[in-house]
């Protein structure tokens, strides 16, 4: 019952904490540097799910944030969830076969994280909306790409400094760059 | 004779010794010529003392430079505090002018306009860099419902369509889902504008031979019951006319750049306002980029037969009468055609196409 306590305040802080990202990419940066591409902070946390969570758990969670984030845009919802599954299991494809522990490898994973999930959504957006993407955005995508691993590795020991406090144990031990 | 004591030779050179000034007292006196002798004399003499001087200088000012350096560094610190601090004034006393001078301009606007405004700030840009939402500080409970058109003094800038109590989202015109019905300004000519990026538009479905410039202004046609008539939308940037399509592909810039959106309205009621009246005759500035040998060629047929179909203005070149100033009636005629028949019919509206 403990247990379970503690994995509902961590999914609801781990909630909490991708709606304050998605609001500080949303609203902060659009503050600051107007119509520049902003980080896309919130797939961070669904990189996390993927690298460092059992699988059922981090898709349950990835769905959770996905409703969240869904509000943040216009997104439609089952595109949303699509897209985050379909990188969920590419990641985890990948993680099975190459993987080391610590901050490094989750900055690396964020970058090729991010491009991964440009790609899938042009694909998904062109194969299911009745509307798909018109222009394709290169160098801005290719921009949020590049600055959104400059938050992974503070992502990265939030998500694990939470994840110490609320007892939940991590699926695989972190390495260097330990808090 | 030995009590006065006197020795004659130390009588004889104190003599000179006490003349000595004397006589130099009586030599100042007198005009002297400047001998040759003299101007080298003075001249070291002059830089020994401009040197020393100099030095005296240097030393004073480095001896007093080194004194008065704790006080310099504070001061200085002091300094760049102030300066720092008048320099964030400064910014936000600009920033607030600026704010200032848009709330004055939306204020006058809301006066002098007879529709129901409600002003509202962005607060959130699109979780996605492929759709073009904005979040406002503004919801259901102050009247904000859906489908609501919001704008800004320049022009359209989208409509709401999601309401939550205190905030709602807005679609920008140019979001990809985005579809506002408009008319071209000068030739009425008639089609829906569809968002393409994040930055652009465009009009779909217009006839294609319907008069498209680029210039032209296209504004809101009212029709779809969610702009007011006559709002500028975007101005016409690429007119395409593909030989094997029945419909123009014209490329659009927003008039309002939504990226730059900071405060603007949402109409709750546009009271039948139509805000074209407000706006001047809009003129296009550089003709349709290609014209095609079919379509010109039919466009001569036509104007030959004095028929006043659009095709004709569709081939108009760069020197002819799109470049002239002229005021625009509501249904313009070519004026070749004007002036070989002048009972002409009006130009049929472009073909509205429901998606």
């Amino acid at each position: 019952m403990r247990k379970f306590a503690f994995f509902v305040l961590y999914s609801f802080g781990f909630l909490m904490l991708v709606a304050l990202a998605t609001g500080f990419q949303t609203s902060f940066w659009a503050q600051l540097f107007g119509s520049l591409p902003s980080p896309l902070i919130w797939i961070l946390f669904i990189l996390y799910l993927a690298l460092y969570r059992r699988p059922i758990e981090g898709i349950l969670l990835s769905y959770v944030c996905a409703a969240q984030v869904y509000f943040f845009g216009w997104i439609p919802m089952g595109l949303l969830m699509l897209n985050i599954v379909i990188l969920f299991g590419i990641v985890y494809f990948v993680k099975e076969r190459i993987f080391w522990p610590g901050a490094r490898y989750f900055l690396i994973a964020s970058l090729l994280g991010v491009f991964l999930y440009q790609v899938i959504y042009l694909v998904n957006s062109w194969a299911f909306e009745i509307i798909p993407i018109r222009d394709l955005m290169i160098a801005e995508r290719i921009f949020q790409a590049i600055i959104t691993p400059i938050f992974a590795v503070p992502v990265y020991f939030i998500l694990k400094f939470w994840e110490r406090l609320t007892s939940q144990t991590p699926l695989i031990e972190s390495g260097e760059f330990e808090l | 004779m030995n009590f006065i004591n006197l020795d004659i030779r130390k009588i004889l050179l104190l003599i000179p010794i006490l003349s000595l000034p004397l006589i130099t007292i009586n030599t100042q006196q007198m005009p002297r010529p400047s001998e040759w002798y003299g101007e080298p004399l003075a001249l070291v003499a002059s830089k020994s003392q401009g040197f020393y001087n100099w030095f005296s200088d240097e030393v004073r000012g480095t001896a007093s430079l080194y004194l008065n350096l704790i006080d310099i560094k504070r001061d200085n610190l002091s300094l760049k505090t102030q300066n720092a601090e008048l320099k964030a004034q400064l910014a936000a006393m600009t920033e607030l002018k600026l704010e200032n001078q848009r709330l004055n301009q939306l204020f006058a606007f809301k006066q002098k306009t007879k529709m129901d405004l409600l002003g509202a700030k962005v607060i959130g840009r699109d979780l996605s860099s492929d759709h073009a939402t904005i979040m406002i500080d503004r919801g259901g409970r102050d009247g904000v419902k859906p489908m609501q058109a919001v704008m800004t003094i320049e022009g359209a800038v989208g409509y709401v369509f999601r309401v939550d109590p205190n905030t709602s989202r807005v679609m920008l015109i140019t979001d990809r889902y985005a579809v506002v019905d408009g008319i071209v300004q000068r030739s009425r000519a008639r089609g829906l504008v569809e968002g393409k990026s994040t930055d652009a538009c465009l009009l779909k479905y217009v006839n294609k031979s319907a008069d498209v410039l680029t210039g032209d202004l296209i504004v809101t046609s009212g029709l779809d019951r969610i702009f007011p008539k006559g709002l500028p939308i975007a101005t016409v940037e690429l007119v395409n006319k593909k030989p094997y399509t029945v419909t123009l592909d014209v490329e659009l810039k927003p008039v309002v750049n939504p990226n730059k959106v900071e405060e603007l309205f949402i109409v709750r009621n546009a009271n039948q306002v139509d805000l074209e009246e407000t706006l001047p005759p809009q003129e296009a500035q550089i003709p349709t980029a290609e014209v095609v040998p079919a379509a010109a060629s039919a466009a001569s047929a036509i104007n030959t037969n004095s028929n006043t179909n659009t095709e004709a203005e569709t081939s108009r070149t760069p020197d002819s009468e799109a470049t002239t100033p002229k005021v625009i009636p509501a249904n313009p005629i070519p004026a070749k055609a004007k002036t070989t028949e002048a009972n002409s019919k009006p130009v049929a509206p472009a073909t509205r196409v429901t998606r």
